[in-house]
């Protein structure tokens, strides 16, 4: 079943939308965590962060008050923490990395092992996943070219999606469960129709694909639907200078799901030459992003119908992984100096 | 060594300006071409005792993501470390049809070169020198193709694949190499389709002609001889208009290869070594990864590592690689940090390169570096002295000077550097 | 030998050196003129170009050579317009040079040629690859250096003057900023900080004749005469120079800024004890230069802050720019006069030009000192040295070695040299040979002016330097030749779209000439400058017998066995 719209965190938010002002947007507290922090997801209690990078452990972090507590590991994984997903629900948390391992664990982690193991769900490195709004898939899209839905109860494979002709970067489901979108390096982005799997259409995003000589560089880092499905973005670099060191713009496009038309290209005004790493709609009105690259991390916003940025803060460094805490108001960020952020989108209390 | 090694006096016409006397004849100011016939040929009379295949890392190779892997240190990046046709030895999982050459291999995982700027470090490594000296030097293959080269041979001494430089410095323009792009034909190798043979042939006929007529009453020269040969040079590799042609490599081949690129340029280099020529160098660009290393290391290893191994194993089945000294590098490796573009920067001071050939330990690791990557622990060796092993290699005597003008000195290698015996086996 | 002197009219400076004229006949066949080089103290001096012929064939007779014979009026014709403008003459020109029975036609031609556009083109171009050895170099476009350097060529700048501009040039004056190029070529990676190395081996080699390469890390070990002392000495001069970047009316412009501090001290990597020694700026051969004293904090004009381009009190460029270039510094002026004359006699008294050593002797020490010597009382004036050069019997010999005899020791000077044509040279000449500068002269009509022509040649220039140039921070030198020359030359576009028939080139022009004999005069007029041999005439007629059916292919063979043929690759 795939009708019950409820997205991960990342992708919607509570019924209520809570006004933010993201110009406000403030660092309120931080924890160093031992290396460059690539991915991180705030559980649908908003009681936890996981986080995984530079290393093979998946780290959990309680959070109260907007504070840390805390931090527990789990050394499973055989390479570096790729990408990481909770289950809509909360009580499962799915993570995988760059050796091609899939876990599904039972949260909060009171066990040292994971409930199941793919520990090749992938050949190569499986930068992402995505859980489908009802909690029954975990999709995994690797650097085999291959998309994999597998049954987040047990860890089978259900089904594989085949097509794309490089490395897969990102995944999102469509807020009715209906549909996956899947994109790669090369700037491609798939449609599919779930539950059959068939390969609806396929939407370009080749100015966020570059080549320099014989190498491949760029590519989609983010997706994510508006929480009414109308609007889906697709996050990453464009505009290159030199690839190689990652001169571009980050860029955030619009696309409008019905038509596949572009709606928006949204880049900041004052050049800051990074991708976006995260990108996602907040209730309010707003798309949210983070970037990491040449110029270090940014944290952008743009109201909705606007293409300037309502806001465009210097982060302390390049912010690989964001995501919005369920109270709607607080934004996790995981960055390339080891720390964990949290960052308020309200002005402090007078 | 015990065997004698390549003397200048041994070396034709080492230069435009020596001064044999004021004798330079035509043997040594122009290129020899006795032995060539003009069809059919398959060999060269006089194949070279020693030959040279460097492929270049362009831009600077991590040695993190290739020969020295640090699976699990903080600066290792997310690759696992292989097995390797050796035990005990293992490389990054980015070249797993080159784990399976590894015991033609020598890894050098110890150089200290201390020069992390593009143009000086590659000038460094392929010269032996450090820029900036106000004097330029010739690159190794030039070096290698002057020694080298039989006078009798028909071919030039060095064709370089992907390369569009002058390198020969004062050895001259002859030393220069034939700069082949290698996924196209050589710039002017094929005749005009409006010019017919019968044509070329009477033009070629009356320019000999005209020339023979000018440099009666004395008045030729080793330049007008000099001149008059490269049209004669020209002529032949225009008969091996061949050499170049990848469509008469088996179909096999080519798959093996791999249609891009780089495995095109492998192939051409395997096709030419075959074909007898004494130095070839490859060039494989976009390794400059300050931005993106492990996405970028990705695919450029991948376009290397299968033709790497298919040219050594196949230059191995072939007896090629007994005379033939080849030599993987680039610039400089990068560096163990990784940066806030997940990227690494240039870093001289802990580096790796993969040789093989005659001299070079079989399956070796040489050297050792610190758990991070950041320091060289054991058997450190600098530029100049591995120039110096380079030449040794070759059988070319690294301690001689060049004479230039029949009065300036100028060591052949840096005089204040040495050869690395341990490195020799 | 005796002379009669005829005083001339008020004349620009370079014309004031053809105060006297005098009949002198060599081998009663050459007809020379010869002037006073020294106006100014009255004194009567043996012409230059007499100078210089006692001395050679003083050396023939030591030497026990025998001098080739004179050249004709075509060797001559090419020879010299090759040597100072660059390129071959047109048919026409040719023709009436030719057929001119003046006695002084050739001397009237040397002045024509020094007075033409086209010599201060051919001496940008020759300055050029001597100066800067086709470096690249930022901040100072090609474009403005080579306008500069013609510039300097056409208003016959003095030699001293225009060596000290490329010294001294800081770039604040808008006029000199190109000059600047010279040291800009000679920066580190980075293209801000100068390289010492380059400049003091480049200053030593351009300006003095020496090279102090080897005695960069220690004494020369084959050249006594080269220290490393001399090395520092020099390096020492530009050590305290950088690149600095200036705001000009809001643009951003490259200036050369000077510190006051900063001792440069060396080692020798031979000495065991690592002795280290310092030394002040000084020239080879001369005492360290004694530097004013300033209190600390008052060594400056304009002292150093963040944004600001210090001036010291005393620049030691500057210093350099007044003692370098200067009437007594023998080894500058032997310099200048070593390079012209191998410029023209396509090997140097000193030879290589570079290496003026104990070891390495001029072949002729006393007509060498008389040349520096003559350069510097001339005032640096290029224009008049070479004109006197080209007078000399010497100059006029024909590349033919006389019969009979072994052929003469190059350093003899007894039969004129093959001197390989420079690349943009080769280019322009080949242009004018095959006819398409005519062509190009028929399309511009009345807007056919020499920069306009030029403009045209200069398109045609990249594939010669890429084939015929020596390779960027090489210096021209002796000839080159390479197989992708003849690849080049054979087959590509450049020479096979010349010999395409087009209205007015020389494979229209022979075309259009039905009978074998024209055909012949024309082809070699136009491509060798000459006049054909009855042989040469005979063995076109016969190429031509049975081609009626294919007469264009059989042309285009012709022209294109002319062009590359030695004859033509060579300036003889």
């Amino acid at each position: 079943m795939f009708l019950q719209a409820t997205p991960d965190a990342a992708q919607t938010a509570p019924v209520a939308a809570p006004a933010i002002d993201p110009t406000k947007f403030r660092e309120v507290h931080n924890v160093s965590l031992g290396r460059c922090l690539l991915a991180c997801r705030v559980d649908p209690s908003g009681k936890f962060v996981a986080t995984g990078g530079m290393n093979p452990q998946l780290t959990s972090v309680p959070l109260a008050d907007s504070k840390f507590g805390t931090a527990e590991h789990r050394a499973v994984h055989k390479g570096w923490v790729a990408a990481l997903a909770f289950h809509p629900a909360g009580g499962q948390l799915f993570t995988s990395d760059y050796t091609g391992m899939l876990c599904g664990w039972a949260f909060p982690l009171a066990l040292e092992t994971p409930t199941w193991t793919q520990s090749a769900a992938h050949k190569g490195w499986v930068r992402t996943l995505a859980v489908s709004p009802d909690g029954s898939l975990v999709v995994t899209g690797g650097n085999d070219n291959m998309v994999r839905c597998w049954s987040t109860v047990d860890g089978k494979l259900v089904r594989e999606l085949s097509g794309h002709t490089s490395h897969i970067y990102a995944l999102a489901f469509h807020p009715t469960g209906m549909h996956l979108v899947s994109a790669d390096l090369r700037g491609i982005v798939k449609h599919w129709e779930l539950p059959a799997g068939r390969e609806v259409r396929e939407l370009d995003f080749k100015t966020m694909y570059g080549e320099q000589g014989d190498v491949r560089l760029s590519g989609v880092r983010s997706l994510t639907f508006h929480p009414d499905g109308r609007l889906l973005a697709c996050a990453g670099m464009s505009s290159f200078g030199g690839l190689g060191d990652g001169i571009g713009a980050p860029t955030v496009t619009l696309l409008d799901w019905q038509t596949g038309q572009q709606q928006a290209r949204l880049v900041p005004k004052e050049a800051h030459r990074s991708f976006v790493s995260k990108a996602f709609f907040h209730p309010a009105g707003y798309v949210l992003a983070a970037t990491g690259g040449v110029d270090g991390g940014a944290f952008l916003a743009w109201k909705l119908g606007e293409t300037e940025p309502s806001a465009h803060i210097k982060l302390k460094d390049s912010a690989w992984g964001l995501d919005l805490h369920p109270n709607g108001t607080q934004l996790v960020c995981a960055h390339h100096d080891h720390q964990l952020r949290i960052y308020d989108l309200l002005p402090p209390p007078a | 060594m015990s065997h004698s090694k390549l003397k200048i006096e041994r070396q034709r016409g080492i230069s435009r300006r020596t001064v044999l006397g004021g004798m330079v004849g035509a043997a040594a100011g122009g290129l020899c071409l006795n032995g060539f016939a003009p069809y059919g040929w398959t060999n060269p009379v006089t194949p070279p005792k020693k030959r040279l295949l460097v492929i270049v890392h362009s831009g600077g190779l991590s040695q993190l993501e290739s020969w020295d892997p640090k699976p699990g240190a903080a600066t290792g990046g997310p690759n696992l470390a292989i097995s390797t046709s050796v035990p005990g030895t293992q490389v990054s999982e980015l070249l797993p049809h080159t784990s399976q050459q590894i015991h033609h291999l020598t890894l050098l995982r110890s150089l200290d070169t201390k020069e992390d700027n593009h143009g000086p470090g590659r000038y460094l490594m392929l010269s032996g020198r450090r820029e900036g000296s106000g004097l330029v030097y010739p690159t190794l293959p030039c070096v290698a193709s002057s020694f080298l080269t039989p006078p009798s041979h028909p071919l030039p001494g060095y064709f370089s694949i992907g390369g569009a430089g002058r390198e020969a410095a004062f050895l001259g323009t002859r030393y220069d190499p034939v700069n082949v792009p290698g996924d196209k034909p050589l710039a002017n190798l094929a005749r005009s389709s409006k010019l017919s043979e019968a044509s070329e042939v009477r033009r070629q006929s009356l320019r000999q002609k005209l020339n023979d007529r000018f440099t009666a009453n004395q008045r030729g020269s080793s330049d007008t001889s000099a001149y008059s040969q490269s049209f004669v040079q020209a002529q032949q590799l225009m008969q091996h208009n061949t050499l170049f042609d990848l469509s008469q490599e088996s179909p096999q081949d080519v798959e093996r290869y791999g249609k891009h690129r780089m495995g095109q340029r492998c192939l051409l280099a395997r096709r030419l070594l075959e074909r007898g020529v004494t130095c070839v160098q490859v060039a494989h660009e976009g390794y400059d990864s300050h931005a993106e290393n492990f996405n970028l290391h990705l695919d450029l290893l991948e376009q290397f590592d299968r033709p790497f191994a298919c040219l050594i194993s196949d230059l191995a089945q072939r007896g090629i690689l007994d005379n033939t000294i080849v030599l993987a590098l680039g610039e400089f490796g990068r560096t163990p940090n990784i940066n806030q573009r997940m990227g690494r920067d240039h870093w001289s001071r802990a580096w790796s390169i993969a040789m093989a050939g005659p001299g070079i330990g079989k399956g070796r690791i040489f050297g050792k570096t610190n758990d991070q990557g950041t320091e060289v622990t054991e058997d450190p060796v600098n530029a100049a002295d591995l120039y110096h092993t380079f030449l040794d290699l070759l059988d070319i005597d690294s301690t001689q000077k060049y004479t230039i003008d029949g009065h300036e000195d100028i060591p052949i290698a840096d005089p204040a550097g040495k050869i690395v015996e341990k490195l020799i086996v | 030998m005796s002379s009669r002197h005829r005083v001339l009219t008020n004349s620009p400076r370079t014309q004031s050196l053809r105060l006297g004229t005098a009949r002198l006949a060599f081998c009663g066949l050459v007809c020379l003129t010869f002037g006073l080089s020294d106006v100014r103290t009255g004194l009567a001096q043996t012409p230059l170009r007499q100078v210089i012929d006692e001395h050679i064939s003083a050396g023939w007779k030591t030497r026990n050579v025998t001098a080739a014979a004179p050249c004709s009026d075509a060797e001559f014709l090419r020879r010299i317009y090759l040597d100072l403008s660059g390129t071959i003459p047109t048919t026409a020109a040719t023709r009436a040079f030719l057929n001119d029975a003046a006695p002084d036609k050739r001397e009237k031609l040397v002045d024509q040629l020094l007075a033409s556009p086209e010599y201060a083109r051919n001496m940008q171009l020759l300055f050029d690859a001597m100066l800067l050895e086709r470096q690249y170099a930022n901040y100072v476009t090609e474009a403005e250096w080579t306008e500069y350097l013609r510039e300097s060529f056409a208003t016959n700048k003095p030699w001293d003057q225009f060596v000290r501009e490329l010294i001294a040039v800081d770039g604040t004056d808008p006029k000199l900023h190109a000059a600047m190029r010279f040291q800009l070529v000679r920066t580190l990676d980075s293209y801000r900080v100068l390289n010492p190395n380059a400049i003091t081996r480049d200053v030593g080699r351009l300006f003095l004749g020496i090279n102090l390469q080897c005695a960069q890390c220690h004494d020369h070990p084959t050249i006594k005469d080269y220290h490393q002392a001399d090395y520092f000495g020099i390096y020492a001069f530009f050590s305290r120079s950088s690149v600095f970047m200036a705001t000009v009316d809001t643009k951003t412009v490259a200036q050369f800024a000077e510190s006051a501090e900063g001792t440069v001290t060396f080692t020798s990597v031979f000495d065991k004890e690592k002795k280290s020694h310092t030394t002040n700026p000084r020239l080879p051969g001369r005492p360290e230069i004694t530097e004013p004293m300033f209190e600390k904090g008052k060594e400056y004009t304009v002292a150093p802050a963040n944004g600001v381009r210090p001036v010291p009190i005393h620049s030691r460029r500057g210093e350099l720019a007044r003692s370098l270039p200067a009437p007594d510094n023998v080894a500058f002026n032997r310099n200048i006069a070593n390079r012209l004359w191998c410029q023209m006699l396509g090997r140097g008294i000193v030879h290589p030009v570079e290496l003026n050593h104990a070891s390495n002797p001029p072949s002729h020490p006393e007509l060498l000192d008389i040349l520096g010597q003559r350069m510097a009382e001339m005032k640096y004036d290029i224009k008049a040295f070479l004109r006197e050069l080209a007078l000399t019997r010497t100059y006029q010999l024909s590349s033919v070695p006389a019969a009979g005899v072994s052929v003469a020791a190059p350093e003899s000077f007894a039969t004129a040299r093959l001197k390989p044509i420079g690349p943009e040279q080769f280019a322009m000449t080949m242009l004018q040979a095959t006819g398409m500068t005519d062509v190009q002269r028929l399309a511009l009509g009345d807007k056919a002016t020499p920069d306009a022509l030029y403009a045209t040649q200069k398109g045609h220039f990249p594939p010669f330097v890429t084939f015929f140039a020596s390779p960027p921070g090489q210096a021209e030198g002796s000839f080159q030749s390479s197989l992708e020359q003849g690849l080049f030359l054979g087959n590509g576009d450049s020479v096979r779209s010349w010999l395409g028939r087009q209205a007015g080139n020389l494979v229209d022009r022979l075309s259009n000439l039905p009978e074998p004999t024209p055909v012949a005069e024309e082809l070699y007029l136009s491509v060798y400058t000459r006049m054909p041999s009855p042989e040469e005439t005979a063995e076109i007629a016969d190429y031509l017998k049975d081609r009626a059916g294919d007469r264009t292919e059989a042309l285009q063979e012709l022209v294109w066995s002319l062009l590359t043929s030695t004859e033509f690759r060579f300036n003889h």
